[in-house]
């Protein structure tokens, strides 16, 4: 049982240090086999704190996960691109070390996208009503040719905004990525819950409402740096519906998140937090790291202060 | 979850459909299976006796085995029912200590939250089950290996290395209609063994490849299989999430899952039969009532009709299709 407040960073990056696996990457668990997603959290976190050969191993795994159709898979062990290319793309845009290989990812990620758009898809939700989702936003999917669904958005639009943001409005992809950055965005918007706040991509099933939880409604916020969603009003909300949420992956969502908006999570709720038992998650460790104050939250920062009111601003390309 | 289970079990993992999965599978070619089962009217009763009970009248063994079982905790919410209880889940745990297991795991991959150690703490299950977290295998993030033979078009599917090193996969699912399927239960709750970290959550290709379809296919590749059916307050109506609470008294108990599963339609008042999956299951297991040999009580003297949602108002028992 740890406090999860005051010294977040210093105890994330410790612990990520000591849980590198032979390899260079990280499991989901220290000691278990590495995995992208939590190589890819480990790696931001390390960045700029002295330990480069440490982010440097990591880095070649990383690498090492890239396939032949430019995406990357989940781990050494899955064949097939998956939703991971984000980070993986995020990673690169962060280092500035843009090279073919990165541009191949980037491709990848611009053609991937959920299934919604298809006719027969349209078509199904037309007559069941099964989501209340438009389907005319679309975002991204966790696995190849199935639904958009938030938390894989939520990593493409932020890999979108960080490599359009390195590439500049005169690189040849510039507008598809505006273009995909956008529609992320509203389809992120179109799929908020009634209370406010995000689930995994369902607001609506067989007519009810569905609540959201901490940790997609985190990510969601994460996204959508420079939007007007995060207003006072709307903080206020969030800080009713989620103070004492025990989650510690929902509570590193909800600073993270909040942090892209200026906001101190800590600050907002004020008090002692309530604490979990349990705390063996890498991603949580170094998502803790990240969004602790003085963290590298701000290497993810795709925008400046939020616009108070209508439809998002032009995504940031300089 | 720091401890994984021993260097046999991961050099198992990698063909581990040779014993406990995939591969020549045995499909049900007819012969009777027995299901049990047993009144319990709450979670306060002897339930270590009735489920141990339930294993005499099944004839199950587990003596040297690697067990794992599997509860459904999807989502939590204090108010609701969502879960497999915790005095069920502990229950069943010390029923396989009991029955000689060599090991004993629970793993379970929710389909919506990625806490799931989170969602195990919020239902109760690090107080219910000492050591909890040590015994614990998160199947959405565990290591995987490939599993060949999933359905057309999928060359293999990725598990769990510790679920695939099980000898026995126990099922332990909460007795609940569901808004896609009908009815989740035994079968259906395979679908927490399928790993988030590859397909997502929720494990939309599952979706995309038919539900019933999934479900069946799951079944046949993870046969090594026992389940313990969380009757004792079931949800009825839009389960398995937004229903509502089903005191409905009972343990559900089989090596057999469609057998199990068609058991608990009766129990529920609905006629599996007409349950699409069910009716998919010909090779997992009989569903219809002359070819499975009730044991304890007879489901129709414990039946407790369950709420449906419109789609599946035909299921109830008696309704002409």
């Amino acid at each position: 049982m740890e406090p999860d407040q005051g010294k977040g960073l210093q105890r994330g990056l410790e612990r990520l240090l000591r849980s590198q696996n032979a390899d260079g990457g990280w499991g989901y668990y220290a000691g278990s086999g590495s995995w992208m997603e939590p190589s890819a959290w480990a790696w931001i976190a390390l960045q700029g704190v002295g330990e480069d050969r440490v982010a440097e191993r990591a880095w070649d795994w990383m690498r090492s996960c890239q396939r032949s159709d430019g995406g990357v898979s989940p781990n050494r062990t899955v064949p097939g691109s998956s939703w991971v290319t984000s980070l993986w793309v995020s990673a690169h845009a962060l280092a500035g070390r843009w090279d073919g290989n990165a541009g191949r990812a980037l491709d990848w990620l611009l053609a991937a996208h959920g299934a919604e758009g298809a006719l027969w898809r349209r078509w199904l939700e037309s007559i069941r009503t099964v989501s209340g989702n438009n389907p005319d936003y679309f975002g991204w999917s966790w696995h190849p040719e199935t639904s958009s669904w938030v938390e894989p958005t939520v990593h493409s639009v932020v890999a979108l905004k960080l490599a359009g943001k390195l590439l500049g409005p005169g690189h040849g992809r510039a507008g598809e990525i505006a273009e995909r950055v956008r529609l992320g965005e509203e389809m992120l918007l179109d799929r908020r819950c009634a209370d406010g706040g995000w689930n995994y991509g369902a607001s609506m099933a067989l007519g009810e409402a569905l609540p959201s939880y901490p940790e997609c409604t985190g990510q969601a916020v994460f996204a959508l740096q420079g939007r007007s969603v995060i207003s006072a009003a709307a903080v206020a909300a969030l800080t009713t519906r989620w103070n004492g949420v025990r989650s510690p992956m929902g509570r590193a969502w909800l600073r993270l998140g909040l942090r892209m908006h200026g906001i101190d999570w800590d600050e907002v709720v004020g008090g002692a937090q309530p604490i979990s038992v349990h705390g063996r998650d890498v991603s949580v460790w170094a998502l803790e790291a990240i969004a602790a104050a003085g963290g590298n939250h701000r290497l993810l920062r795709t925008a400046g202060p939020p616009k108070t009111a209508g439809l998002p601003p032009a995504v940031d390309l300089g | 979850m720091r401890k994984q289970w021993g260097r046999r079990g991961f050099l198992g993992a990698g063909a581990g459909w040779l014993s406990g999965c995939g591969g020549d599978l045995p499909r049900w070619t007819g012969g009777r299976r027995p299901v049990a089962v047993l009144k319990a009217a709450a979670y306060g009763v002897d339930l270590d006796d009735i489920l141990w009970r339930g294993a005499r009248l099944c004839g199950l063994q587990a003596r040297g085995k690697r067990v794992l079982l599997k509860p459904n905790f999807v989502e939590f919410d204090s108010g609701s029912c969502i879960n497999t209880d915790m005095a069920m889940v502990a229950a069943a745990y010390r029923l396989f200590e009991r029955l000689g297991a060599a090991e004993v795991r629970i793993g379970e991959g929710p389909g919506h939250r990625r806490d799931t150690m989170h969602l195990a703490e919020e239902a109760g299950y690090f107080d219910a089950v000492a050591g909890f977290e040590d015994r614990f295998v998160d199947l959405n993030r565990d290591e995987v290996a490939p599993v060949p033979g999933f359905l057309e078009n999928e060359p293999e599917m990725y598990f769990s290395r510790q679920l695939l090193s099980a000898d026995l996969i126990v099922s332990l699912p909460k007795m609940k209609t569901h808004h896609w399927a009908g009815v989740t239960l035994s079968m259906k709750n395979l679908f927490g063994l399928v790993p988030g970290a590859v397909y997502g959550w929720p494990k939309n290709p599952l979706h995309y490849r038919g539900i019933d379809r999934s479900i069946v296919e799951l079944s046949r590749i993870f046969h090594n299989t026992f389940a313990i059916v969380d009757g004792v307050v079931g949800m009825e109506g839009n389960g398995p999430i937004q229903g509502t609470a089903k005191d409905s008294g009972v343990v559900v108990m089989g090596s057999n899952l469609a057998a199990v599963d068609a058991t608990c339609c009766r129990v529920m008042g609905l006629d599996p039969e007409k349950v699409r999956y069910l009716q998919m299951a010909a090779g997992i297991g009989p569903i219809r009532e002359i070819e499975i040999e009730q044991r304890g009580e007879s489901p129709r003297a414990v039946m407790t009709p369950f709420a449906v949602t419109g789609e599946f108002l035909d299921l109830r028992m008696g309704r002409e299709s």
